[in-house]
């Protein structure tokens, strides 16, 4: 893990593409500002964590369904029943 | 067509499939390791498909169309997602919630949904923050006569994804 100190202004670069700024620091909080390419997810880690929590606690459950089943081709929300109106 | 892969889920059973029906994730949260994955749905209709991860087939999450269940969902999905997956087209973008069965009940993780660029067979999972979303959205318990028994605890696994040769 690289650690490293900057200043209210100050940016630091991962890779060419993704710019991490300070914009503010008051106390306890500080205010960062990132510049990446759209396809880059951003996240607040708690948030991560959680979707993961999520998706291990998913991943081991759920072997009540079973069954005959075959890959789904095309949309499976038209076979599912699902409707698009969101 | 491509290739076909085999292999043997514990939890789906024996699945025969086109390379060419492989969705390839960004890493699912969780599973740093695992991005591949086929969409098997239930033979008999349900509301309910697995993805299946060719790359560890014991790893295999329920999915769902969460609009079959929550009819106003307003799904966490900017413009930026559908940008990373290329998605210019409605008709490319599918829409799966991840489903977590847990005794009797049924969550669906409306917080971050699975999207998917059908031509490309891309997927990402988008990570949302919408307040008004969980990752455990409990919906009400399936009919129980329901074929696919989501709820009832079978134990047999007869799964095959190809009729046999």
């Amino acid at each position: 893990m690289l650690v490293l100190t900057r200043r209210h202004g100050e940016s630091v670069r991962i890779g060419r593409d993704i710019r991490v700024t300070v914009v503010a620091s008051t106390g306890a909080q500080v205010r960062i500002a990132i510049e990446a390419p759209e396809e880059v997810g951003i996240f607040r880690e708690e948030i991560f964590e959680q979707v993961a929590t999520a998706n291990v606690e998913a991943a081991s459950k759920g072997n009540a369904l079973v069954g005959p089943i075959r890959v789904v081709r095309g949309h499976a929300k038209n076979r599912m029943g699902g409707s698009q109106n969101g | 067509m491509g290739e076909l892969i085999r292999f043997e889920s514990r939890r789906v059973g024996k699945i025969e499939v086109a390379e060419s029906e492989v969705i390839r994730f960004e890493p699912l949260p969780g599973f740093p390791n695992r991005t591949q994955f086929v969409l098997m749905e239930h033979a008999e209709a349900s509301e309910m498909a697995w993805l299946v991860s060719i790359e560890d087939p014991d790893l295999a999450f329920v999915v769902a169309a969460p609009w079959s269940f929550f009819p106003t969902y307003d799904a966490p999905v900017d413009r930026e997602h559908l940008a990373a997956l290329g998605i210019e087209k409605s008709e490319e973008v599918e829409l799966l919630s991840i489903v977590t069965l847990s005794g009797k009940s049924i969550f669906l993780n409306l917080a971050a949904p699975l999207l998917i660029n059908v031509t490309t067979r891309k997927g990402i999972q988008v990570v949302g923050d919408d307040p008004r979303y969980t990752t455990r959205a409990a919906i009400p318990a399936l009919e129980p006569q329901a074929s696919a028994g989501a709820t009832s605890r079978t134990t047999s696994q007869t799964a095959a994804a190809t009729p046999a040769p």
